[in-house]
């Protein structure tokens, strides 16, 4: 059996807590977590427990990433969430499809455990408010006050990161 | 034997339109389609571009050094072949040759590049088709499906992508559309912590790949027969080559050897290229047809990427990827492996090559250098060209450049466009052999993808082009009912046809 934690061993991922922000930089308020990742990395750079990827989409390699974690954040904007943001622990999919370009957290999730054969870690999305996503538009002004409150989560989760304290920031 | 008579219908019996769109598992928008009579014997078969983008003119006016990076976003796959190939054209505009360490960033990149586009194509889009049959269950002919019944084989894929996308990342910046490469050499130096993180799971990789390559060499000798008559077609082959014939995916000269195995052109300076190939435009399509001047369109069409490389080469540098590739032309009894599946096994050997080289560039005493940019004299032309060997095959960049530095010229000739006429003659292979007669299905169809797969198409490259695009424009009532038709032909003459 492959062992791909191997690989995250080897590429220095064994880190204790990923955050994953995905979104497109050019697309409007799909900018929200790539522009928190850059707060993140001017914050967090030097912590060794943390591992912070910014990517456009979420794709199958990214179980490497999250391979050796102990919990994971996904960052996303939305357009069909509660402002100024929603954070909530994820599930995992059953019902996987695929196609080449993107996934889902869950599906994610659930190719995870299809490949690896273990359950993944714990997993949360912090899905923050976005209103609109055109090419070439910068943040609307009330993406920017959602980030802002955002933000002020992240650091509390990154400040504490155990998986009772990250629940009690949920609702259920 | 071609199959160029079924590229148009030539019957007045009524005849059934089939249509594959989009074409799945392949890189950008395309269909197929089919025309079929009353006793389902195909009569037409077309692989059509949909996709219409315009960089060649829209980098007009540009200043120089602009062009590079903007020339990524052409892909989300290759973007790395783009950067390089304008990249080295921009080079040849200031008359710079690039320092040693630029150079081996530059190869590293690329080699990492070409490994993560190898693992994608093979692992993700083809090993489906490969494992499952081609006519298996459509839900499970994916990735995901090849996870759950093989996941060491998709671990090992995405293993081995990530790798490269890793690569990249440590000379770029991200993974997609970063910097690194710029007119004159690189504007950073590969660090030690780099270094190191890369070279800790390169064993890793090199097993990865060998196995990766007997997984390519076993799943195409495993019924041999149906394998390398899939898709056969008979063709020349084009690719650039280092001194004396070394497989060598940065830097060249073009070599073009026949359907045997002989070599009819060799040393070419690429910078010449115009004068050897010429491209031709066919009113059904947005991709180009390019063609070997000397033997006109009809028979001047050849094929790149990696079944092309591995043919042509003259021998590889790195031990295991030579061996491979020795056995490889061993099983074709010393002659060019013609079968469209073929291109599998070449494309893993590359992949082998790939990683022991990234190896040892990893551990050349220069690599972490910071001599990384040049000067040197504008040439007076202001013309330059890029030639390198992406992912898919030769690829060429060609720009002019004024006294303002800014581009007003610039021809691309992508990988993807080079292998147009060859992709179509597969799948007429393909409908012929496999769909004549039959009542179709959705897994006979997908013998029809299965042979564009082989040649891993990026159609969003193929289509970069705007000016002298075929064009028709269709006017219908709201039950669909044809009404108007205008056409618009390469030499821009619009025609009304109905």
């Amino acid at each position: 059996m492959i062992n791909i934690d191997l690989i995250a061993k080897n590429s220095k991922l064994a880190f204790k807590v990923v955050v994953l922000c995905y979104g497109n930089p050019s697309r409007g308020d799909d900018a929200l977590a790539p522009l928190l990742y850059e707060h993140l990395v001017e914050l967090f750079s030097m912590r060794e427990d943390l591992l912070l990827v910014n990517d456009f989409q979420l794709q199958i390699e990214h179980i490497v990433d999250i391979s050796q974690a102990e919990l994971v954040l996904f960052i996303d904007a939305h357009s069909d969430c509660l402002a100024p943001f929603e954070f909530a622990p994820l599930q995992i999919s059953n019902q996987l499809s695929h196609t080449s370009h993107a996934l889902s957290p869950s599906d994610l999730l659930g190719f995870y455990q299809q490949s690896l054969g273990t359950l993944p870690p714990p997993a949360f999305i912090l899905a923050i408010k976005g209103e609109s996503f055109e090419l070439g538009e910068s943040l609307s002004a009330s993406a920017q006050q959602n980030l802002t409150q955002a933000q002020t989560l992240v650091f509390q989760l990154l400040t504490d990161c155990q998986l009772s304290v990250w629940k009690s920031f949920t609702k259920e | 034997m071609s199959y160029k008579s079924l590229e148009t219908a030539n019957s007045d019996k009524p005849l059934r339109r089939i249509a594959i769109e989009p074409v799945s598992r392949v890189e950008g928008h395309g269909k197929v389609t089919l025309l079929v009579d009353e006793n389902n014997q195909v009569e037409q078969a077309r692989l059509h571009i949909v996709e219409f983008r315009g960089f060649e003119k829209f980098i007009q006016g540009r200043p120089y050094w602009e062009v590079p990076t903007m020339v990524q976003r052409l892909c989300g796959i290759c973007p790395v072949s783009h950067l390089l190939a304008a990249s080295k054209a921009m080079d040849e505009v200031l008359g710079i040759t690039i320092t040693p360490t630029a150079e081996k960033l530059r190869r590293l990149l690329h080699l990492g590049q070409v490994m993560q586009s190898h693992a994608l194509n093979f692992f993700h889009l083809s090993s489906p088709d490969l494992l499952f049959g081609f006519d298996s269950d459509v839900a499970k002919r994916n990735i995901i499906g090849v996870a759950e019944k093989h996941p060491d084989i998709a671990l090992m894929g995405i293993g081995l992508r990530k790798y490269g996308q890793q690569v990249i990342e440590h000379i770029c910046g991200k993974r997609v559309h970063g910097t690194g490469s710029v007119p004159g050499g690189m504007n950073k130096a590969l660090s030690e912590q780099s270094r190191q993180a890369l070279l800790a799971p390169i064993e890793q990789m090199i097993t990865w790949s060998l196995q990766a390559v007997n997984l390519a060499r076993d799943l195409y000798t495993t019924d041999a027969d149906r394998h390398q008559n899939f898709g056969l077609i008979e063709s020349q082959f084009m690719s650039i080559n280092g001194k004396n014939g070394v497989f060598d995916l940065y830097h060249g000269d073009l070599r073009v050897t026949d359907a045997q195995g002989s070599i009819i052109l060799d040393g070419v300076d690429y910078r010449n290229y115009h004068q050897l190939i010429h491209e031709q435009v066919k009113p059904w399509t947005y991709m180009k047809f390019p063609y070997l001047v000397a033997q006109g369109t009809e028979q001047g069409w050849y094929r790149v990427g990696p079944l092309a490389r591995i043919n042509n080469c003259s021998f590889i540098s790195t031990p295991l990827a030579e061996h491979a590739r020795l056995e490889f032309k061993s099983f074709h009894g010393n002659k060019p492996a013609q079968g469209t599946l073929s291109f599998h096994w070449a494309r893993m050997i590359e992949m082998l090559h790939c990683v022991e080289e990234i190896k040892n560039l990893l551990l050349s005493s220069d690599i972490l250098g910071t001599d990384l940019m040049a000067t040197g004299q504008r040439n007076d032309s202001g013309e330059g060209v890029g030639v390198i060997e992406a992912p898919r095959g030769t690829l060429i960049h060609h720009y002019q450049v004024d006294d303002n530095d800014l581009v007003t010229m610039a021809n691309l000739i992508v990988s993807t466009t080079h292998n147009n006429q060859a992709m179509n003659e597969s799948i007429r292979q393909v409908a012929q052999h496999y769909l004549n007669g039959k009542a179709l299905t959705e897994g006979l169809l997908n013998h029809i993808e299965v042979a564009i797969r082989a040649y891993d198409p990026c159609l969003s490259c193929a289509t970069h082009a705007l000016g002298k695009m075929p064009l028709r424009l269709e006017l219908c009532q709201a039950d669909g009912t044809l009404i108007e038709v205008l056409h618009k032909n390469s030499d821009g003459k619009v025609s009304r046809l109905s």
